[in-house]
């Protein structure tokens, strides 16, 4: 009963033209992502010039090992993801779950050495407001948190999606656009690791 | 999907489902128009009552937290819920797909998406500004400096979330558009036959996508500092509150240029059909578009040269600065220069256009004593400055809408206004407008600081003047909008393409039909050949 | 109003000289723009439907021209700008030193022998001055108009500014950075005076042939100077405090549930740390300390003339 051109009734590209169309909104979505924790990095820099040995000590604090870890656990991801983007481009549907499910639990196990990292530094009541320092670190840590648990969803959607069986060679734009975003949260990880943890040392 | 509708027109849809869960691209540029205009008017008569207290020095209407909460509240609407949304989310999703021959913008469902977000950010917004007990509303400026607004007991928070929200929205709509004239442009429709239009909304797109996560960070600092004390900008805690105004501003600097461009655009689109005449120098007014979106990334210490910044610091903005004037004064000689040999009909569309022209250079032209800083020592945060921004945003973005909703209301609603009554409001916003800002500049060159409740008596003829002006400017937006809306239901039908224009929203029906064009048109010459005579 | 500010100091004569500069090349841009505009409107405004118009797309060579006249018409301004600023920015060496202490919504000037002012700043003639400038809580900004030259001043961190005064006189001082409620009250004035009154000043004599003020009077101007009259009147009505009218000796009953009878150490305790005993129904805790700039001298003023208050 509703008139075309609504919400349910939209008219559908062309699916190559709609999936040259998403990557390329992607990228720029990314871009504006960079931005947004390029404000945070430029917060970053500028205490830390000024604020030098309270960043050193607050960084002795953090436990360099789980960092590391976490670290390599969102490197493994990325590789699954993009083995998933793989797998989608070449129809096979039982590798493309798996790899997104194991994605998904690098995740997991991602959030949980957060977890470790995190529940201790409350229990010594150390929060955000705490210093200029962990201020910094729990709102970088925090909001690439967030993207963690954002790109957790969308991953889950898209092996829901695959489930069904709808990715294969022809239409596999969704796996790859959501394989974009899963780097730039590893990437933004691979910047946030050093300057965090590793300043105490330099 | 059905094809049985295709000749029906966008506006034949009845009922709210249909509007508001509806992806088609004019739908909601309408529903976005609306709202900014609802939202242009309210703000607008915010600015009476500020007028309205300033008519006399002392207590007039209010006292000074009331005045505070006044501007506050006029300053935060005109800026994030009418000017920046403005004309790229109006005409721009109105007319964008149509110009390059799309059927709609790249990602509909998104650009709906956008809208809702919209509205999200305007119930925080309107949550802040008047939505709580009167001694709550906000009263921290529009521009939300740290300390005061870390300490003030008013709104802040739901503010900041509100414009944060907004950010989305306005990120959106820009990733929409730019996707859109990168990927859906008709065949034929190369870069460089772009209209303007399309040039200056991509550029201004730029800007909202690159620098608006920025204050989106910045505002998600602000809530943190309230809520856990982070102390980034409080002193107290370690913090700068400094820091807050960079950041700030490398946002709201930028975005003076997302108002601006779209208009330059529309301007840039009306002088040729009215002219009859190629547009001059198009090359260089597109590429000017780029400049200027490029270098007002490197700008934004200049509203900080009295901030306590490092010498060298205020040196390079004030350099960089004036690095804006130059691709501006460009598209301005190119507009002038249109006109040479034309043959122009001085319709309302065009009477706007001008007018835009004509006060845009007053705008701009203040912007140099600003730039220069051995004179915005002085100027900084006095009348000067708000007559500046002024000329600058209802001199420039107002009249470039006015003029865009001129020129397009035959397309977008297929009727037509009354041409006479449209003049008549036109020089009394013209005559209203100048004499409101005009005795702003020499009120602020005369040491006049802004944000005053209250005032010295040596400074009262020229604010009751300017007070005056406001009057008569206001009533002429009544008078403008009353004659628009007349229109839509006594205005006479309006032909397909009544100014012989070239572009291809032209080729359409009035209003378009819902999928825009029923076969994707084929570009073959610029959207420009207008001239009678081939003598180049 | 500060229109001609030509002799009253030589920047501020300079700056006046940069802008006047800048009016007349932003008249010519202008009026050169818009008369272009407005003749080529009358011009070739359309009579006839059939009017030819001449297909002309732009010009590399034109374009280029005005492209590179601007250019150079900025840079000369710039220059000519920075040259005038530098001098504003670079304080002499043998300057004179007060501090600016800022807060909502008043000044006070802190002189090189201890002394401090509020709200008017007495200053030589003919001296440069140097004003450090540090506000006590949000944003403020310090500006002479009659001299050209403002400063933010900033919380936690200090600003300068100077000026040199060729003429005496009285000049307005405004805050010109929004600060809240008051930010529009938040004035001051600046009095230049010849070197003998400057001396006067310094040993804090009386103008000659003016009796020298009472306590009660000097209380008086202190209440009005500090600001102390935003908050507390002298008729009975509540303002953001207490009334001073027939307080003293009067019984005071505090939030805590205590009471006393006021007097003059209770109001010395009242100014110096006005937290400690809180009055009954002001639990907003509105005054702030002002200890370090009420002397033991000028507490005794006050508590003159709220006695005289009966
Ligand atoms: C649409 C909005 C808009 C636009 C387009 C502009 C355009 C410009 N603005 Fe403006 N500005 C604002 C909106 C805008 N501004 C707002 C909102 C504020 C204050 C915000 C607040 O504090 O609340 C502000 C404040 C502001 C300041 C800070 C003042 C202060 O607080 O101390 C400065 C300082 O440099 C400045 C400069 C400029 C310049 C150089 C341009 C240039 O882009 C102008 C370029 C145009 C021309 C120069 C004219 C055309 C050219 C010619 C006719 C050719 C001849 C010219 C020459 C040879 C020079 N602006
Ligand atoms: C798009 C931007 C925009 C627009 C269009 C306007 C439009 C107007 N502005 Fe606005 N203004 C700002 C953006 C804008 N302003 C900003 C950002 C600030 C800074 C705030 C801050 O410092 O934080 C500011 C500050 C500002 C001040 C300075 C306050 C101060 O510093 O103390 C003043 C004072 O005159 C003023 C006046 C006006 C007037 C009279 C109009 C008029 O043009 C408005 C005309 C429109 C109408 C009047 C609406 C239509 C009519 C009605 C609804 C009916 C009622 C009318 C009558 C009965 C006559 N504005
Ligand atoms: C911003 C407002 C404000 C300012 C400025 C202010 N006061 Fe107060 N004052 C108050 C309030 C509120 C109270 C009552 C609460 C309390 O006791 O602290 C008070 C209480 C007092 C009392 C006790 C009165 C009583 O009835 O017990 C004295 C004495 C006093 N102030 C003196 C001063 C003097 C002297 C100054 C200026 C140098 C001054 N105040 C400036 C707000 C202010
Ligand atoms: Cu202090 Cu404004
Ligand atoms: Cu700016």
């Amino acid at each position: 009963m509703s008139a075309p051109g609504t919400f349910f009734h939209a008219h559908e590209e062309d699916p190559v033209e709609a999936y040259q169309n998403f990557k390329f909104g992607m990228w720029m979505f990314l871009a504006t992502e960079v931005l947004l924790f390029g404000g945070l990095f430029a917060a970053y820099f500028i205490f830390k010039y000024r604020y030098h040995e309270l960043f050193v000590k607050g960084s002795s604090h953090l436990d360099w090992r789980m960092g590391s870890l976490n670290t390599l656990v969102l490197l493994i991801s990325s590789y699954t993801m993009a083995m998933a983007v793989d797998a989608a481009q070449r129809s096979e549907n039982q590798k493309l779950i798996r790899n997104l499910l194991l994605t998904l639990l690098f995740a997991a196990t991602f959030l949980v050495v957060k977890g470790f990292e995190w529940i201790p530094k409350f229990n010594h009541g150390i929060y955000p407001g705490t210093d200029i320092y962990f201020s910094i670190y729990f709102l970088t840590t925090g909001l690439h948190l967030l993207h963690v648990l954002i790109g957790m969803f969308f991953i889950g959607l898209l092996a829901v999606r695959a489930n069904k069986g709808r990715y294969n060679s022809e239409n596999f734009g969704g796996v790859e656009v959501g394989g974009l975003y899963w780097h730039l949260v590893d990437i933004i990880w691979i910047f946030l690791f050093p300057l965090l943890y590793l300043v105490g040392s330099v | 999907m059905s094809h049985a509708h295709a000749d029906e027109h966008y506006l034949q849809a009845k009922g709210f489902y249909n509007w508001f869960f509806s992806v088609d691209h004019k739908r909601i540029g309408l529903m976005y128009l609306l709202a900014i205009l609802f939202f242009f008017l309210v703000a607008g008569f915010s600015a009476i009552l500020v007028r309205t207290e300033l008519l006399f020095p002392g207590h007039t209407i209010v006292d000074a937290r009331g005045y505070n909460v006044l501007f506050t509240l006029h300053g935060a609407i005109m800026v994030f819920l009418f000017i920046v949304p403005g004309i790229p989310a109006t005409l721009g999703n109105f007319l964008l797909p149509l110009m390059i021959g799309a059927k709609d913008v790249a990602f509909p469902r998104l650009n709906l998406l956008s809208f809702w977000i919209y509205l999200l950010g305007v119930v925080c917004v309107l949550y802040a500004l008047v939505g709580t007990p009167w001694k709550d509303w906000l009263d921290t400026g529009w521009t939300l400096y740290a300390p005061y607004s870390v300490q003030s007991s008013t709104g802040v928070i739901p503010i900041t979330l509100g414009v944060f929200i907004l950010g989305f929205s306005s990120i959106l709509t820009g990733l929409n558009f730019t996707v859109t004239i990168h990927r859906l442009r008709a065949p034929g429709m190369t870069w460089h036959r772009l209209p303007l239009f399309c040039w200056a909304i991509y550029s201004a797109s730029l800007i909202q996508i690159l620098a608006t996560p920025v204050v989106g960070i910045t505002l998600l600092l602000l809530i943190m500092e309230r809520i856990f004390g982070i102390g980034f900008f409080t002193p107290a805690l370690g913090g700068d509150p400094i820091l807050f105004e960079n950041m700030f501003w490398f946002y709201s600097h930028p975005v003076v240029y997302i108002m601006i461009l779209p208009a330059m655009g529309v301007v840039a689109e009306i002088l040729p059909v009215f002219s009859k005449k190629p547009i001059f120098g198009y090359r260089a007014i597109a590429y000017s578009s780029l400049a200027i979106a490029l270098v007002s990334f490197f700008v934004w210490g200049h509203h900080l040269f009295v901030s306590g910044m490092s010498y060298w610091s205020r040196w390079v903005f004030s350099l960089l600065t004036f690095a804006v004037a130059i691709p501006t004064a460009i598209k301005v000689f190119n507009w002038i220069s249109t006109l040479y040999k034309g043959s122009i009909r001085l319709d309302s569309p065009m009477l706007y256009a001008c007018a835009f022209i004509f006060l845009f250079t007053i705008a701009g032209l203040t912007g140099i004593p600003l730039a220069t800083l051995a004179t915005d020592v002085h100027l900084h945060d006095s009348y000067f400055v708000v007559a500046h921004f002024h000329y600058t945003m209802q001199g420039g973005t107002v009249i470039g809408l006015l003029a865009g909703l001129h020129f397009w209301y035959p397309k977008i609603f297929g009727k037509m206004y009354n041409e006479l009554a449209s003049k008549v409001g036109f020089w009394m916003l013209f005559i209203g407008f100048n004499m409101t800002f005009m005795p702003q500049f020499l009120l602020g060159y005369f040491g006049m600081p802004r944000r005053y409740y209250d005032y010295l008596q040596e400074y009262a003829d020229l604010h009751f003047m300017s007070s005056i002006g406001a009057y008569l400017n206001g009533l002429a937006y009544l008078f403008i909008f009353g004659n628009l809306i007349y229109g839509l239901f006594k205005g006479k039908a309006a032909a397909k393409n009544p100014y012989e224009s070239l572009s291809l929203e032209w080729t359409v029906p009035s209003p378009p039909p819902l999928t825009n064009f029923d076969e994707v048109p084929t570009v073959e010459d610029w959207t420009y050949g207008y001239a009678s005579e081939q003598n180049a | 109003m500060p229109i001609d500010v030509s002799g009253i100091s030589e920047i501020g004569t300079r700056v006046d000289q940069v802008q006047m500069a800048l009016i007349w090349l932003m008249a010519f841009c202008f009026i050169a723009c818009n008369a272009v505009l407005i003749y080529f409107m009358l011009r070739y405004r359309r009579k006839s439907a059939n009017q030819p118009t001449a297909d002309l797309r732009g010009s590399h060579f034109i374009e280029t021209v005005w492209t590179l006249i601007p250019t150079i018409v900025v840079i000369i301004i710039f220059f000519y700008g920075i040259n005038v600023w530098s001098d504003m920015r670079t304080p002499p060496e043998d300057s004179y030193q007060i501090n600016v202490k800022a807060r909502q919504w008043s000044w006070s000037f802190e002189y090189p022998d201890g002394r401090v002012e509020a709200t008017e700043m007495v200053v030589p003639v003919d001296t440069p001055i140097k004003l450090n400038m540090v506000s006590e809580d949000v944003l403020h900004s310090f500006f002479l108009p009659h001299f050209r030259v403002k400063e933010d001043v900033v919380p936690s961190q200090y600003t300068y500014l100077w000026f040199e005064a060729k003429k005496t006189g009285d000049y307005h001082i405004f805050c010109t950075e929004y600060c809240g409620k008051d930010h529009s009250a938040m004035l001051g004035n600046l009095k230049v005076v010849d070197e003998e009154a400057w001396q006067r000043w310094l040993r804090n004599e009386p103008e000659p042939g003016q009796a020298p003020l009472s306590p009660e009077q000097r209380g008086e101007k202190l209440w009005e100077k500090w600001g102390c009259k935003g908050c507390h009147s002298t008729d009975g009505s509540v303002v953001l405090g207490p009334s001073f009218k027939g307080i003293y000796g009067k019984e005071e009953h505090f939030e805590s549930g205590e009471s006393l009878v006021i007097d003059d150490n209770y109001i010395r305790e009242s100014i110096y740390s006005p937290q400690a005993k809180i009055v009954k129904g002001f639990t907003n805790q509105l005054m702030p300390s002002f200890q370090g700039q009420l002397k033991e001298d000028d507490i005794s003023d006050v508590i003159a003339f709220i006695k005289s208050l009966q």
